[in-house]
């Protein structure tokens, strides 16, 4: 008995030391998501007095049978495939360069770190005058070198909008790929190249069969956080094209301030965002599972 | 003030702190309630001991008491002008000091609603008039009905503009600032074309050739998916007799017959190439700067548009005419003809806990102060002093006797507690059809179903 007792002490003891780190995730996390869920299933009445009205789960019908909501939705898978291949490749491409660079490699990290270091709302109206249609450098740009005759009306053609931004945002987030790839690139030991060049692998097989397989865990960090941030991106759009123009790009995050914020209706927008939250959750855990596939055979296997 | 934790709900009567109570009654959600309520009661008591050590509420005797002021931006003239007279009040007042804090003019909403839930915030606010129903309704804005010398105050403002801060009998700011909405002409670019201003809009749609391929504009104006949008809308659609809402405001009208020919209007300018392509992503600022530098000739602004174009284009002012906005040559109706208008009011929030004291802020800065004697375009607003009309007043103001004609004609938004989201459907819909993404009827109905369904809800 005492022995039973000491050991279930003892197997409890971790649990005490992550109790005060799980009481502060409870408070930050779970209070603010619990009430979000509990507001996305009234109408909530922010001041009229009139009380709040338990209607279920209305708000959730009402959002996925909106052209809107799911425009937006389609909005936002656009804008975040389109934006990190893009952003990934040319990442990858600046991580593989600066490798190589082994002189002032820092200054060139440096430099590199403005795009993201910049804040979203200053990246933001940079880039909305960049792509204006009479003052704009792009058009300045493209018309100096010819390849344009007249300017492009960017942000106010659906179409065009939509590359804007993802060009303004792969901008932005290239800078943290290359340097999480770099981190990644340089914890590759170089026995493993020495090898494969002994064993007469060309520089394309070197980064098929070296480079590659070992980055593979910190490109699915990369692609996970660069997908939550851009599905959950928000500033950069909205100074950008306020979700315009005829709703183009106006992404989920946009939508759920529309209906939270410009129209009050909180339980509606709580609902919208626990969707969000969802999807996100979602994605995260097959990514999570993909991603630690082989780690779990092989405990499995032990 | 103490801070309330973000509950299942609200309750914030009129005038009164935030009350909490328990809307669950389902069996899940009962415990995740308790469970939160449970938290709540550790948290509430740290709160509060966090709170108490933030020093002391209100001012000791003798000193004097603060009376904050939140000034919404505005034009540069006017920020100029307050910090002077701020400055100028306190040195000359011992018993009351203004806290001066500028505040971006696009976040009055965003404050407003926060300070109003937390019933905490500043004492004095100069903001749009069309908050004066939204947080009246609410107990945001304190009624200046309850001063017992509001109706001499009354009595030296015009009287058409009081109806625009006023909300089931009660007044709930000081109108200053009167915005009509009128024409701004480039008289250089229409003396170089030999052109006279339009009257209607089929003139205005018959100078459109001569303006094709010379690089310039005949018409620019913000089409973004920005209130800006519904903003340049509104002035056709109650010029040709339309108005937002039905009689008795249960449905949406902007989407009848003078609302389509007002979008029809505008997409015949569009797709015949006499607007900037790129006016659908138009904000103000890109609109102003496209007019102001001489890239188009008609814009619909108001009595802010000189010291905007002069003050950040260096616009030359010669070259600046106002003119009333076009209306339809066969009037469509079914009201009558008018212009949008637009008041700028200074109101003390509901929660202020020195109201007499910030109504004395409001009548020495904005009432009493010669400055409001005198149209001046620095002000971004033509005043509403009957003072500022009388005869022989000087004005630098240009076609002061336009603007005045217009304010005079002038019809505001609703004063409907809705009336942000409605904006916002109509910039919506004028964005759609502008781009080409839904013809002038069907975005218009789209927008005219999405305001009937906000408009169940009142």
């Amino acid at each position: 008995m005492t022995t039973s007792t000491s050991n279930m002490r003892r197997n409890m003891t971790p649990y005490y030391f992550l109790l005060p780190a799980m009481l502060v995730l409870a408070v930050i996390i779970l209070y603010p998501v619990v009430s979000n869920l509990i507001m996305s299933v009234y109408k909530v009445k922010l001041f009229r007095g009139a009380g709040d009205e338990f209607i279920g789960m209305t708000n959730y019908a009402k959002l996925l049978g909106s052209r809107t909501f799911v425009n937006s939705i389609w909005s936002s898978v656009r804008f975040t495939v389109y934006s990190l291949p893009v952003a990934f490749v040319l990442g990858l491409g600046m991580a593989l360069i600066f490798n190589e660079i082994k002189k002032y490699r820092p200054v060139f990290t440096g430099f590199l770190l403005v795009p993201w270091a910049i804040a979203p709302v200053v990246t933001g109206y940079m880039w909305r005058w960049l792509f204006h249609d009479t003052f704009g450098l792009v058009n300045y740009a493209l018309l100096s070198l010819g390849i344009i005759d007249a300017n492009i009306p960017w942000l106010a053609q659906p179409d065009t909008a939509v590359g804007a931004v993802v060009v303004a945002n792969v901008w932005r987030f290239m800078p943290y790929i290359t340097i999480m790839l770099l981190a990644g690139l340089q914890g590759v030991s170089t026995e493993l190249y020495e090898a494969a060049h002994v064993d007469g692998a060309n520089i394309f097989e070197r980064f098929f069969h070296v480079t590659l397989p070992q980055l593979k865990h910190v490109i699915g960090v990369v692609f996970l956080f660069a997908t939550i941030w851009m599905v959950n991106d928000f500033a950069l759009i909205f100074i950008m094209t306020e979700g315009g123009p005829a709703k183009a790009t106006q992404v989920v995050p946009i939508t759920v301030y529309r209906i939270a914020f410009e129209h009050l209706r909180l339980g509606k927008g709580a609902a919208a965002a626990l969707i969000l939250l969802l999807f996100l959750l979602s994605m995260s855990m097959l990514f999570i599972r993909v991603l630690f596939r082989e780690q779990r055979k092989k405990a499995d296997a032990s | 003030m103490l801070f309330v934790p973000p509950s299942l709900s609200y309750v914030v009567e009129k005038n009164t702190t935030p009350t909490i109570y328990n809307p669950c009654s389902q069996c899940l959600l009962s415990f995740i309630y308790t469970a939160i309520m449970s938290l709540k009661k550790i948290l509430l008591p740290l709160l509060i001991i966090l709170a108490g050590c933030g020093g002391e509420d209100g001012p000791r005797p003798n000193e004097p008491t603060t009376v904050v002021l939140w000034e919404f931006g505005g034009v540069p003239g006017l920020r100029d002008w307050v910090q002077q007279a701020v400055e100028e009040f306190n040195t000359s007042r011992s018993d009351i000091q203004i806290e001066l804090e500028f505040r971006d003019w696009a976040t009055q909403r965003e404050s407003l609603i926060s300070t109003t839930i937390v019933g905490d915030g500043p004492d004095v606010v100069r903001v749009h008039h069309k908050y004066s129903v939204e947080f009246g309704e609410l107990g945001g804005l304190y009624p200046l009905d309850n001063f017992p010398d509001f109706p001499q105050v009354k009595e030296r403002v015009l009287d058409n503009v009081w109806e625009l801060v006023e909300y089931e009998g009660k007044h709930y700011g000081l109108p200053v600032t009167m915005l009509p909405f009128v024409l701004a002409v480039n008289t250089d670019i229409m003396a170089k074309k030999g052109l006279d201003t339009p009257q209607t809009w089929e003139e205005m749609l018959a100078l459109g050739p001569e303006f094709a391929g010379s690089g310039v504009d005949l018409f620019t104006m913000p089409g973004g998916v920005n209130l800006d949008t519904a903003y340049r809308f509104l002035p056709l659609l109650y010029k040709a007799g339309g108005r937002v809402f039905n009689e008795d405001w249960t449905k949406a009208a902007f989407n009848g017959p003078a609302g389509l020919a007002a979008l029809e209007f505008l997409m015949a300018m569009k797709n015949q190439g006499y607007m900037p392509p790129g006016s659908a992503a138009y904000a103000f600022d890109e609109n102003a700067a496209h007019w102001a530098t001489g890239r188009a000739a008609f814009s619909i602004e108001g009595p802010w548009w000189q010291d905007i174009v002069h003050g950040n284009y260096e616009f030359d002012l010669k070259n600046l005419a106002l003119a009333q906005v076009p209306r339809p040559a066969e009037h469509i109706g079914p009201h009558e003809s008018r212009t949008l208008l637009d008041v700028i009011m200074v109101s003390i929030t509901g929660y202020s806990k020195v109201p007499n004291e910030a109504w004395e802020v409001i009548k020495a800065l904005d009432l009493d102060h010669e400055v409001w004697r005198n149209p001046n375009p620095t002000m971004g607003g033509i005043p509403t002093l009957k003072a500022a009309y009388a005869e022989g007043v000087q004005s630098d103001y240009i076609n002061l006797d336009q603007l005045a004609e217009a304010g005079a004609n002038g019809l505001g938004w609703p004063g409907h507690p809705a009336v942000t989201q409605v904006q916002r459907y109509i910039a919506d819909a004028v964005n759609m059809a502008l781009t080409g993404t839904m013809s002038p009827k069907e975005a218009l109905d789209f927008a005219a179903e999405e305001v009937n369904e906000v408009l169940l809800d009142y």
